[in-house]
């Protein structure tokens, strides 16, 4: 009776027996109304029940309530979920009507089961044993079967390789007893061929017993972004003009080498410099320059084999890393055979070329060391190389000693002695007299000694390439024509008569030290005519750039002679163009006259020629009698020298 | 003026480490706001420090790459880098201060730190005309710059970090022009007039390498005290019209100088007040014995006999300065600037 006149009600209010409900975030009235319509009732909720309501998520669920409807206590079972941010709905239908609930809960499931169906990735629910139980539609397209077909059979077999399956079979044996979540990829094989998928696999479980557990298996397709990443990984460590691999892979791939322990004494490299490649790319042009890189690369490999691994490091650079037992002894060994390799010559359209490279041996041997220690090692060898092969054309190979370690250590206490040299005036000037070969005393040469706290005092050329390869040659410079002149001012003043001065001007003064305004001032502060000065300038004056040629005949206009040395090395300069007054002929060339007769046949030359041309000649080094005896045969000439001061100093005047 | 002691004691670098390099010794670090500091430590005992301000890892690439001791620093450099990559990436990029220069020099004296003088500064010279700059405190031995020989510098570096480096490590400052002209000038001087007879100085060569084309050096000194400050301003514009926009505001690049010098000179006094912890009358003994007292005028002055000035108050001003003599004490407390 009571249940007649409640479905009564129901379908006369409703028009059905499941009307919708609805509540919002903000009030605890539940709306009820027909399934399409204006709301027609309302039941008020008490707020445990409300809030019982507002604990629905997005899946469809069961509520059940017991609410004042129609002034009667009714109880309401509510199916339904959260549709938007702050509302809640579904279908609500009395207890007494069972038909009814089970109606809202197939309604629900079957949504969810649409949802499965369509959702854009794949899912595979499986039993234990691997039995397929769901295949949803992107499975089916994927595999080109049915749902139907596949139900109860089993997945490994279906759609695995072996190897995959086994492993699979295992990994998911495992989760099974623990019951975790895993991510997983595999390859799977599809009609399009196969692809990559990862997969995310959860357990469900659905009763209590265990083989009520289910796997769910849902997958995207990672094929194309894997091979996007693999690409971008195979460039970023690719040198695409040879095809090796780059600097970028060697530094991943020593780190990851010299991470163990073990990798000790078990990894060498090869640092491969080639020589003259600067040279021919600059006379080729960069198209030739690139083929004859990529032959090179090519023969390295042929020279190197399959199992070690080739990098080119920058333009001209490449390493080769020799790992495994007696790397040591490998990496020498291919050494030698890449020297040998290059005694081969490149032959370019019917040209040939010979390539040169210098080679450092370096092995790993501490555990700790970092793959830039490795590398700068390699690099100090490779330099060591090129210092062996240096001027005699050939191809050569270095191994790494600690000793060329200290040596480059060496250089930054060189320039670190340097400074403490200036700051504590170290330096002082030699004065040797110079005289014409019949005894008339010529003014003083003088020449920077450094008086070292407790080492050799250091001096001549030896002080000065070193001064000037640690970068202190200008300050050397300004030292030296600061005291010339302050010590010639001294003399004079003393009421000695000196002609003039001579010094060794470092090249670094003479390009960028701003040599002219530093004679002038001296001249100025010292109260001195320029004749006072001479200046020798070294090096090649030839190659030396126009403006320093002007800057020098800036000077040579003020009156300040400008002699240019002549060293055993050095070629012959074009007299007409230089700005010079004189020559200065230094003691190696000397050293070899009277005996042998190329140096005589040179210095005669040289003196016939500055004499035609009225220029001086300032003959360094004549230390013996016999050198000096010969040398008198030049009445214009000037000597300086062991045996030409012994033998006019008492008779001179000059000092 | 208490509190910028106990400010700058406060601040804990984020980097600090120390370098022996054969006879001398590097010290960087690295402070909260990102100015490193890299203080080289000669084996005679004068020491020179530049203040960079590392807004980005390119400044501090180029000041590392441009050490002599870059190979040996390596490890420290990596470590700063580290550090410094962290502190950019939390916060804010630093602050660019803007504003009325002669305002921003009148605050000079408010900063706590040399990073705080810095950044101030920077402010200023842009609105001046000026597009690099350093500034340096250099102290000398003795009270007379004229003829003392440098025992400490400090460069605030406004320029490109590179330039200081070499400065120091090729011993320009031994031939610097500038340098002799602030041991001896108060005035203002564009950079060309102090060259008049080496316009080529291979130094201006080497500076003009670095950007400064146009320039003006504003010393300042504080008499009494063997301490210079240089203000070295420079922009890229050539002369004439990059030395007239400088000109034009000589008046208060000599205020900044000034200012600069006055914020060193208290920051050394506060130090050595919270170090030495003289009393007000030790302190007021001292500078008796400065203007010329002898022991008795101070044991009148004070009411005691002269040996007790001798036994108690002489020995205990001895101790707290670490000095040998009382000579030595007042000699040690003017050089502080303890005595003005």
């Amino acid at each position: 009776m009571y249940e007649h006149e409640a479905i009564d009600l129901f379908r006369a209010t409703f028009e059905t027996l499941s009307p919708r409900w609805q509540l919002s975030f903000d009030s605890n009235a539940l709306e009820l109304s027909p399934i399409t319509g204006p709301v027609v009732a309302v039941a008020k909720l008490s707020s445990e029940q409300a809030t019982q309501i507002r604990t629905l998520a997005g899946v469809t669920s069961s509520v059940t309530v017991d609410a004042l409807l129609f002034e009667r206590k009714f109880r309401l079972h509510l199916v339904g979920r959260k549709v938007d941010g702050n509302r809640w709905a579904g279908t609500a239908s009395p207890s007494i009507n069972a038909e009814a609930v089970a109606g809202d809960l197939a309604r629900g499931l079957s949504f969810a089961e649409t949802v499965l169906s369509e959702v854009n990735s794949l899912v595979v629910i499986l039993n234990r044993d691997g039995t397929i139980q769901r295949f949803n539609r992107f499975a089916e397209e994927l595999s080109g079967l049915s749902e139907a077909e596949v139900i109860g059979k089993n997945a490994w077999d279906l759609f695995m390789s072996d190897e995959d399956s086994s492993e699979s079979r295992q990994n998911i044996e495992r989760f099974f007893l623990r019951g975790e979540a895993y991510e997983v990829e595999r390859t799977v094989e599809t009609i399009k061929g196969p692809r990559l998928f990862q997969f995310r696999n959860k357990f469900a479980r659905t009763g209590d017993r265990p083989d009520e557990t289910f796997l769910i298996c849902s997958g995207i397709d990672i094929t194309e972004e894997r091979r996007a990443r693999d690409r971008l990984t195979e460039l970023a460590n690719t040198d695409t003009l040879t095809g090796l691999r780059n600097r970028n892979y060697l530094m991943d791939r020593l780190d990851h080498l010299i991470a163990t322990p073990e990798s000790a004494g078990r990894l060498a490299l090869l640092f491969i410099d080639l020589d003259n490649f600067k040279r021919i790319n600059d006379s080729l042009g960069h198209r030739d320059g690139d083929q004859l890189l990529r032959q090179v690369a090519k023969r390295l490999g042929r020279v190197a084999g399959e199992e070690q691994e080739i990098i080119r490091v920058s333009g001209d650079e490449f390493v080769i890393i020799v790992s495994g037992d007696f790397a040591r002894f490998t990496a020498q060994e291919l050494a030698n055979l890449v020297v040998e390799d290059f005694e081969l010559v490149y032959v370019l359209r019917a040209n040939s070329y010979r390539m040169r490279a210098s080679i450092g041996v370096v092995e790993h041997v501490k555990h700790g060391d970092t793959a830039f220690d490795l590398l700068t090692r390699a690099d100090l060898a490779m330099y060591a190389a090129k210092a062996v092969g240096k001027g005699r054309d050939i191809s050569a190979c270095h191994v790494y000693t600690p000793e060329l370690s200290e040596r480059a250590e060496r250089g930054l206490e060189f320039y670190q002695a340097l400074q403490y040299g200036f700051l504590r005036k170290e330096f002082a000037l030699d004065y040797r007299d110079c005289y014409t070969v019949d005894g008339t005393a010529r003014g003083l040469l003088a020449s920077v000694r450094w008086n070292r706290e407790a080492v050799a005092p250091l001096e001549g050329r030896e002080l000065f390439s070193m001064v000037e390869s640690s970068g202190f040659g200008v300050q050397l410079g300004e030292f030296q024509l600061t005291e010339a002149c302050r010590q010639l001012q001294e003399w004079r003043a003393a009421g000695q008569a000196v002609q003039h001065v001579t010094l060794s001007v470092p090249y670094a003064q003479l390009v960028d030290g701003d040599l002219a305004g530093c004679v002038s001032e001296c001249l100025r502060e010292h109260a001195m005519e320029p004749s006072s000065l001479r200046l020798i300038v070294q090096s090649r004056l030839d190659q030396t750039a126009a403006h320093v040629l002007d800057r020098l005949e800036t000077i040579r206009s003020t009156g300040v002679q400008i002699l240019a040395a002549l060293t055993a090395d050095s070629a012959f300069p074009n007299l007409a163009k230089l700005p010079v007054d004189g020559l200065c002929i230094n003691e190696e060339i000397v050293g070899r006259v009277p005996s042998e007769p190329v140096s005589r046949a040179l210095v005669k030359g040289i003196v016939g020629v500055c004499s035609e041309m009225e220029l001086s000649v300032l003959v360094h080094g004549v230390d013996s009698r016999e050198q000096f005896a010969w040398l008198t045969q030049f009445p214009g000439a000037e000597v300086q020298g062991r045996f030409v001061t012994d033998a006019f100093s008492t008779t001179s005047s000059s000092m | 003026m208490r509190e910028k002691v106990i400010e700058t004691v406060r601040c804990a670098p984020l980097y600090e480490d120390e370098r022996h390099i054969f006879n001398e010794c590097v010290k960087l670090s690295l402070s909260q706001d990102c100015v490193l500091t890299r203080r080289l430590l000669r084996s005679d005992g004068a020491s020179f420090s530049q203040i960079v301000a590392i807004d980005s890892m390119d400044d501090l690439s180029d000041f590392a790459t441009a050490d002599p001791y870059e190979t040996r620093l390596q490890g420290s450099y990596d470590h700063i880098r580290q550090k410094c990559g962290a502190a950019m990436a939390g916060d804010r990029p630093r602050q660019v201060e803007t504003g009325d220069p002669v305002r921003l020099i009148g605050e000079l004296s408010m900063c706590a730190t040399e990073g705080a003088l810095l950044s101030k500064i920077r402010a200023i010279i842009a609105g001046l005309g000026g597009m690099q700059f350093t500034y340096q405190w250099i102290r000398f031995n003795g009270a007379n710059p004229a003829t003392g020989d440098t025992v400490e510098i400090r460069y605030l570096v406004g320029c490109r970090p590179s330039w200081t480096q070499q400065y120091i490590a090729r011993l320009w400052y031994m031939n610097d022009p500038y340098v002799t002209y602030a041991r001896t000038n108060v005035a203002p001087a564009l950079t060309s007039h102090v060259n008049v007879h080496r316009v080529d100085h291979w130094l201006v060569t080497e500076a003009r390498m670095h950007g400064f084309a146009s320039g003006i050096v504003v010393p300042a000194h504080i008499h009494g005290h063997g301490l210079v400050g240089l203000l070295h301003v420079s922009n890229s514009i050539r002369a004439p019209a990059g030395e007239d926009a400088l000109w034009d505001n000589r008046v208060l690049f000599r205020a900044m100088s000034s200012e600069l010098l006055d914020w060193r000179v208290s920051q050394v006094r506060e130090n050595a007040l919270a170090k030495y912890e003289l009393s007000e009358q030790e302190t007021e003994i001292l500078r008796m014995l400065r203007d010329g007292a002898s022991a008795s005028h101070v044991a009148d002055q004070l009411g005691m006999s002269k040996h007790t000035v001798y036994k108690t108050i002489y020995q205990r001003i001895t101790r707290k300065t670490g000095a040998t003599r009382i000579t030595d004490a007042v000699e040690k407390a003017a050089a502080h600037g303890l005595l003005d």
